[in-house]
C-alpha cells in the first residue's frame, strides 16, 4: 500500500469512529422519541 | 428533510414530561441495542462464511494447515490473522475493506481463474501490511518474550534470537505460506 493511500484509509477510519457515535446518538434519539411520542408526552 | 431536522431538534432541545429515569432508561437501553446490533454486524463480516463469499480457494487450503487443524484444539480463522484486533485498527481496516465492495460488484475474483491471476498482488498486499504493522495479528498469539528457545530448531533460534529480536525483521518476512499456497515467488525479497 502507498503511503498516500496509507494516510487516505487512516483519515477515513477515524472520521469514521465519531461518525458512527453520532449516528448512534441520533438513531438511538430518534427512536426515544418515537417511543415517547406514543405516549402523553406527544405535545411537548 | 430540512423540515424534519428542524423538527428533530425541536423535539430534542424542549423537556419532555416523562420521568427523568425513564429517559435515561431509554438512552441506555438504545444504546446497549444499538452498540450490539453495531458490534454483531462488524463481527458478521469476521465469519469464515463471509470471507468465502469471495476467498472460496485460499479458505478451503486453510483447513489443511496447522493453524487450522491441530492437535493442542486452537484454530486460527480468517479474521484472526488479516483482521486487527483492538477496535480502532479494526474500524480502520473495516472502512478500508470497503473498496473490496466494489471489487465483489466488479467480480475481480469471481472466477478460479481470475483469482489465480490476482493471487500474487493480494498476497504481496498482505504481505505489506503486516510488515507495516510489526505482525500485529501474528502477535495477537505468538509473543516473543514467551518463546522458549530450547523448543526451536536451531534455524529458528538463530533468526529469532538475532534478526526478530533487534526488531530487522518481522514474522511475516520469513513465515509466508504458512496457512495457504504461496503463488509465484518470482521477485519477491529473500525467496
Amino acid at each position: 500500500m502507498s503511503t498516500l493511500e496509507s494516510i487516505f484509509w487512516h483519515i477515513i477510519g477515524y472520521a469514521a469512529m465519531p461518525a458512527i457515535f453520532v449516528f448512534g446518538f441520533i438513531a438511538v434519539a430518534a427512536g426515544a422519541l418515537w417511543i415517547l411520542s406514543l405516549g402523553p408526552d406527544r405535545d411537548a | 428533510m430540512k423540515q424534519l431536522i428542524k423538527l428533530f431538534w425541536k423535539r430534542l432541545s424542549s423537556p419532555s414530561r416523562a420521568a427523568a429515569g425513564l429517559l435515561l432508561g431509554l438512552g441506555f437501553t438504545g444504546g446497549i441495542l444499538f452498540w450490539g446490533a453495531f458490534n454483531t454486524g462488524m463481527e458478521a463480516t469476521n465469519t469464515e462464511a463471509f470471507c468465502s463469499a469471495c476467498h472460496a480457494p485460499i479458505v478451503a487450503e486453510v483447513r489443511e494447515t496447522i493453524h487450522y487443524s491441530n492437535r493442542s484444539g486452537v484454530r486460527a480463522i480468517c479474521s484472526d490473522c488479516h483482521v486487527p484486533h483492538p477496535w480502532t485498527d479494526k474500524i480502520v481496516r473495516k472502512v478500508q475493506a470497503s473498496k473490496e465492495l466494489v471489487a465483489y460488484a466488479m467480480g475481480t475474483i469471481n472466477t478460479t481463474e481470475k483469482f489465480r491471476q490476482r493471487r500474487g498482488y493480494l498476497a504481496n498486499r498482505e504481505w505489506q501490511r503486516m510488515k507495516e504493522n510489526d505482525s500485529q495479528e501474528c502477535r495477537n498469539c505468538h509473543n516473543f518474550d514467551y518463546m522458549d528457545f530450547s523448543e526451536q530448531g536451531q534455524r529458528s533460534v538463530v533468526q529469532h534470537s538475532t534478526a526478530l529480536a533487534s526488531g530487522e525483521k518481522t514474522c511475516v518476512d520469513c513465515h509466508k505460506g504458512i496457512s495457504h499456497k504461496l503463488p509465484d515467488m518470482h521477485g519477491v525479497e529473500g525467496w
